[in-house]
């Protein structure tokens, strides 16, 4: 991978911003489009503050990736709270047993990785513990 | 009944780890097969197009320099998992549409050279935006949506385990299977956890294969032979679980709208359907397809194999070849085989898991794109 998409996708990285469909209320995040990805309406988009809060929608946990990751690794697809949006991110601080359909879980921005020196963040969950 | 695009010929090799092959020899080995299994023979000449799905090989001179077939047009055709069924759905509008009356439809793929591994290779950095690359595996998003139908319908693990014991009995018994053993449930259920809740069996293996089969116009295919098996209709949908729609994790709105397509233009129904080949890249992507293509409603999928419905001597078997779990999965081929499948099938050909008298076979293939993030599927509806 080059390093020009860091630079493209900085607000989702480095922000939690989403953009909200003036029509249909979809949140797209990771991923802004001119055209709602769920009514189509064009051009109609409102910026918003996305809540580093949701809950698990389902999840997996996964055994064999390559050895920059810890396994076992759950993963899962997680409803933010209000305004919403979904999103698929990789968990931290998370054992596997704990993880269940339905589970509270927070937002952090850690690094994911490093690439050509820099030092790449973005989003990850663990269960919100109070 | 539509009696316009006829296959006439079908032609496989060996799946499985082809280390002595490279991709021209297993696509002339698929070839030669393909030509010396029409019934009254044919001559290459009369070959007028040809499509090639891969999902690596570029161009179609991947499919003339194996074939010798420079004098023809020839398109490569990619479509994630779908790529193969995809080539041949393109294929058969061709022929429908009347531009020409023979033509060759190739799937391949080379997957077991890869020294990284698939896994590695897309868990890492591969995607075009990070958050869609890191940790993303194939049993990864398929699994997503077990875990999901299990939480909403009582499907467990079991009922997973009972479709890889199927597919391995059907498997034990198809000549061209990468994979030929028969497991149990409880082998299944005690095998390495690969993504929470797949295990190792749950999972199609990585290999090597290829497939060709030919397509003839209404008014030669006789010449060719006395029992065609007349291609129906096709269907395509594509989705993507960034859509924000809940079905996208209990199934795949794409194959809803693919079977839809197929069956409107088939006149027909699922109920009409006798036999089928789908997409089982692993276990619970079989489980989902039962409900996505109609064989039965949303939320049921477990209880056609709890039932036995989907055996090989059930009221619709289900992948009576072994499927990609036993069969393989070498991605261009995948479609373009089970293809073949259904035509031995609806010509009675089909040997020790031959089904008795069918008359209509469905193929249904979905594969991901944009780093698991979206979908294909296509489905292609035959009858004799």
């Amino acid at each position: 991978m080059s390093t020009p998409p860091l630079y493209r996708d900085l607000a989702i990285n480095m922000r939690f911003e989403g953009l909200k469909c003036k029509n249909c209320g979809y949140i797209a995040y990771p991923e802004y489009h001119r055209i709602c990805l769920k009514c189509g309406t064009i051009d109609q988009w409102e910026k918003v503050k996305l809540t580093p809060t949701g809950t698990v929608h389902t999840y997996i946990v996964s055994y064999y990736l390559p050895a920059e990751f810890e396994t076992p690794l759950p993963l899962a697809i997680v409803d933010l709270d209000p305004p919403g949006g979904r999103i698929y991110a990789i968990s931290t601080e998370t054992k596997a047993e704990e993880m269940k359909v339905g589970l509270r879980v927070e937002i952090d921005f850690r690094e994911i990785f490093h690439k050509d020196g820099l030092s790449v963040p973005s989003f990850k969950f663990k269960p919100l513990r109070e | 009944m539509n009696k316009e695009v006829a296959v006439i010929g079908a032609g496989m090799i060996n799946f499985g780890e082809l280390f002595e092959k490279n991709v021209d020899n297993m696509i002339e080995d698929a070839y030669i097969n393909c030509l010396k299994s029409v019934d009254n023979g044919i001559d290459p000449k009369e070959i007028e197009a040809g499509w090639i799905g891969s999902a690596y090989e570029m161009s179609g001179a991947s499919l003339a320099v194996p074939t010798g077939l420079f004098r023809i047009p020839i398109s490569r055709n990619e479509n994630g998992c779908a790529t193969g069924s995809d080539a041949f759905r393109n294929a058969c509008y061709a022929v429908k549409a009347g531009i020409y009356k023979v033509v060759l439809v190739c799937g391949v793929e080379k997957m077991r050279d890869a020294s990284g591994g698939l896994i590695a290779k897309a868990a890492a950095k591969d995607g075009r935006t990070m958050w869609r690359s890191r940790a993303r595996t194939m049993p990864a998003f398929f699994a997503l949506r077990g875990t999901r139908h299990f939480h909403e319908f009582g499907s467990k693990r079991d009922h997973l385990a009972m479709i890889s014991v199927k597919n391995h009995h059907n498997g034990h018994l198809y000549p061209y299977a990468h994979y030929k053993f028969e497991t149990t449930v409880e082998k299944v259920l005690k095998a390495p956890i690969v993504s929470w809740p797949l295990g190792l069996y749950d999972c199609c293996p990585i290999t090597d294969g290829a497939c060709c089969v030919l397509l003839a116009q209404a008014d030669v295919a006789k010449k060719y032979t006395d029992t065609p098996v007349w291609w129906q209709s096709a269907g395509c949908g594509i989705g993507s679980w960034m859509r924000g729609l809940d079905e996208s994790f209990i199934g795949f709105p794409a194959s809803v709208v693919a079977a839809k397509e197929a069956y409107k233009h088939a006149g027909i129904t699922a109920k009409d359907i006798q036999v089928a080949e789908v997409h089982d890249c692993f276990t619970v992507t079989e489980m989902l397809d039962y409900e996505d293509l109609g064989f039965c409603k949303k939320g049921e999928g477990h209880k056609m194999i709890e039932e036995g419905i989907v055996n090989l001597d059930g009221s619709l078997p289900v992948n009576p070849s072994g499927g990609l779990i036993a069969k393989g999965h070498p991605i261009g081929a995948s479609g373009v085989a089970q293809v073949a499948e259904i035509y031995e099938q609806l010509r009675g050909t089909a040997g020790k898991v031959q089904v008795p008298d069918v008359e209509i076979g469905l193929q249904h293939n979905i594969g991901l794109g944009r780093g698991a993030t979206g979908s294909a599927s296509v489905v292609n509806i035959l009858r004799r």
